[in-house]
């Protein structure tokens, strides 16, 4: 048996409609789907991960509320529907926030945000001010928590199941070993935690086991390094994992 | 039993629709005697009596709800405890005793009404069928249920929807915090999923049923299906109780920490006091409805994996493709976040 772990950002690209990485990572899943069915090699899922992609689905929401609700404030007190003049003020407002706005990201959001409420305007021409945001930020939280069940998909289809890794085995010295050793190559606290959890896993099932990632910066540059030490393991990106099983 | 909360923002001083039909849905997986008829045709007055029944039954609940809760939460120093378990009480007694004056004086059956009967009488016509396999009126019954489900479900997320509108609209006019929305639209998300995976056990139940009447399946093979159905919907029924408790509570935290006066206590609101629940309670109750809701979400996907369906309710399987634009922009808003 053959053990491969995801890491969370492959999840993430998974679920979030439009991720560049998407593509990449559905191909791997789709070429060991059999091997899956089959029994010959099981996906696992450290608890970690599942609360890391479900944090992240609800951060994003709580920015996307956050921002929305400044934009609200200030069209609160605009009366009736979206008249032309209450559209001008609109593009007022939102031309106001994006020019103070330096960071690139935020400011494609937030013509993102202001295409969703355009939208809306054109279809509910008679709708009040308020209603028409009321629908907005509710379309979009309806959208962004139902990734939480996309998430819930790919674990049913690939038959993904969670690595039960109870706190009490984080004091277990074997972990702390593989742990320190891991944390020597992966500066960062949780990717080396749920890798050193996944060693630690196929340790225990004396199996191997490929950690897949398109994490370049903290994973994918310290992958010789590591798989020197845990010659177990393979860290490598999601084109290769077929090309590994065998 | 499944039910929708009266006492959300939404449904302050009114039952929603959505109480009286999907009350009597847990009854169907596994036939019992709800109410001890003899014959399969129920008039108005049985009805009335089975729906008085039920509204007594919840009137009590919730009382018990709400005094539960104010024991436990950090009440405003500016009320008591039995103030606010008076005003509870008058609250409660006024809305089900508005409930249950209508029902007695009602004349003519509902359209929610209708439903609940057949769903009583699909109920009698099971326990018939498998006590003396007489199959005529079941046929006749499932037909007629098939198409009440769905409207029945129809209602129940109409309701949900307008619940987490509502809350919305308090999350934009009283400027709570940001996690105030996200969690409430995981718990309404996965309640809605909830009764999708309640929709496709009860259509499990009608296939199952309609093999009986065509003589592939058996009654033997129905009971122990349908129990094995209701094993798995009781354990999903209790996490749905637990998380409508949680949201119980949070409204009426949110309510008396909103309310100056005992005359404000528990009426409807528009703007909550944002200074005022900006405090650790608020937080810990927002945390606990999040973990609730995981917890229900976590359960559906392991009976999903189970019973080898889908999970229920995600965009990729139930979205309105007429949507398909405004998605691509959420898309795009959540890509660049």
């Amino acid at each position: 048996m053959k053990y491969i772990l995801f890491d969370t950002n492959v999840y993430l690209a998974l679920i979030f409609p439009l991720d560049t990485w998407k593509t990449i990572v559905e191909e791997p899943l789709e070429e060991v789907f059999d091997l899956i069915k089959k029994g010959e090699i099981k996906i696992v899922c450290p608890d970690f991960v599942f609360y890391e992609v479900n944090n992240r689905i609800d951060w994003t929401s709580e920015k996307f509320n956050e921002e929305f609700y400044q934009i609200y404030n200030e069209l609160k007190n605009l009366n009736g529907p979206f008249t032309k003049n209450n559209i001008l003020y609109f593009r007022k407002v939102m031309e106001h926030r994006i020019f103070t706005i330096k960071d690139t990201k935020i400011r494609n959001r937030l013509y993102y945000i202001e295409s969703l409420i355009l939208k809306e305007i054109k279809e509910n021409p008679k709708l009040q001010v308020v209603d028409v945001l009321t629908n907005c930020i509710e379309l979009f939280n309806e959208i962004n928590v139902r990734l939480v069940g996309e998430y819930a998909n790919y674990n049913i289809k690939y038959e993904i199941d969670k690595i039960n890794f109870p706190k009490n085995k984080e004091n277990d010295p074997e972990f702390i070993k593989i742990l320190d050793e891991v944390k020597k190559s992966v500066n960062k606290e949780a990717d080396a935690k749920i890798i050193s959890i996944f060693i630690y896993f196929i340790r225990e099932n004396k199996a191997k086991g490929i950690v897949v990632t398109h994490d370049f910066e903290h994973l994918l540059l310290n992958s010789i390094a590591l798989e020197a030490i845990f010659d177990d393991i393979f860290i490598v990106r999601p084109g290769y994992v077929k090309c590994l099983i065998n | 039993m499944a039910t929708v909360s009266s006492q959300t923002p939404s449904g302050k001083g009114k039952l929603p629709k959505a109480i009286t039909s999907i009350l009597p849905l847990g009854s169907i997986f596994y036939p019992k005697e709800t109410v001890d008829f003899e014959e399969l045709d129920f008039d108005v007055e049985e009805l009335k009596k089975l729906k008085l029944e039920i509204l007594e039954e919840l009137k009590e609940n919730f009382h018990d709800i709400g005094l539960n809760i104010f024991k436990k939460i950090q009440i405003p120093p500016w009320f008591t405890i039995d103030i606010v378990n008076d005003k509870w009480t008058n609250m409660i007694n006024r809305i089900f005793n508005e409930a249950i004056i209508k029902t007695k004086n009602s004349k003519e059956l509902t359209d929610e009404d209708r439903l609940l009967l057949d769903q009583l009488k699909l109920n009698r016509a099971i326990e018939i069928a498998i006590n003396t396999n007489k199959k005529t009126i079941l046929k006749r019954l499932i037909d007629n249920y098939k198409n009440h489900i769905s409207d029945s479900f129809n209602l129940i997320e109409e309701t949900l929807y307008s619940i987490r509108r509502n809350y919305g609209k308090i999350f934009l006019d009283s400027n709570l915090s940001p996690k105030f929305m996200t969690y409430i639209s995981k718990t309404i998300n996965v309640i809605i999923s909830y009764f999708y995976y309640l929709k496709s056990e009860l259509n499990s139940v009608l296939s199952e049923l309609r093999h009986i009447l065509t003589g592939r399946g058996s009654i033997d093979h129905f009971k122990k299906d349908t129990k094995a159905i209701f094993a798995r919907i009781l354990i999903l029924d209790l996490k749905q109780l637990d998380l409508l408790i949680k949201m119980i509570e949070l409204d009426i935290f949110m309510d008396m920490w909103s309310s100056e006066t005992v005359e404000e206590l528990f009426e409807s609101k528009k703007i909550y006091n944002s200074k005022n629940l900006d405090n650790e309670y608020f937080y810990k109750i927002l945390n606990d409805l999040n973990k609730n809701s995981m917890d229900m979400h976590f359960e559906l996907i392991k009976i999903s994996k189970e019973r080898k369906k889908d999970f229920p309710f995600t965009f990729s399987n139930n979205f309105d493709i007429k949507d398909q634009e405004k998605m691509e922009l959420i898309s795009r808003i959540i890509y660049s976040t």
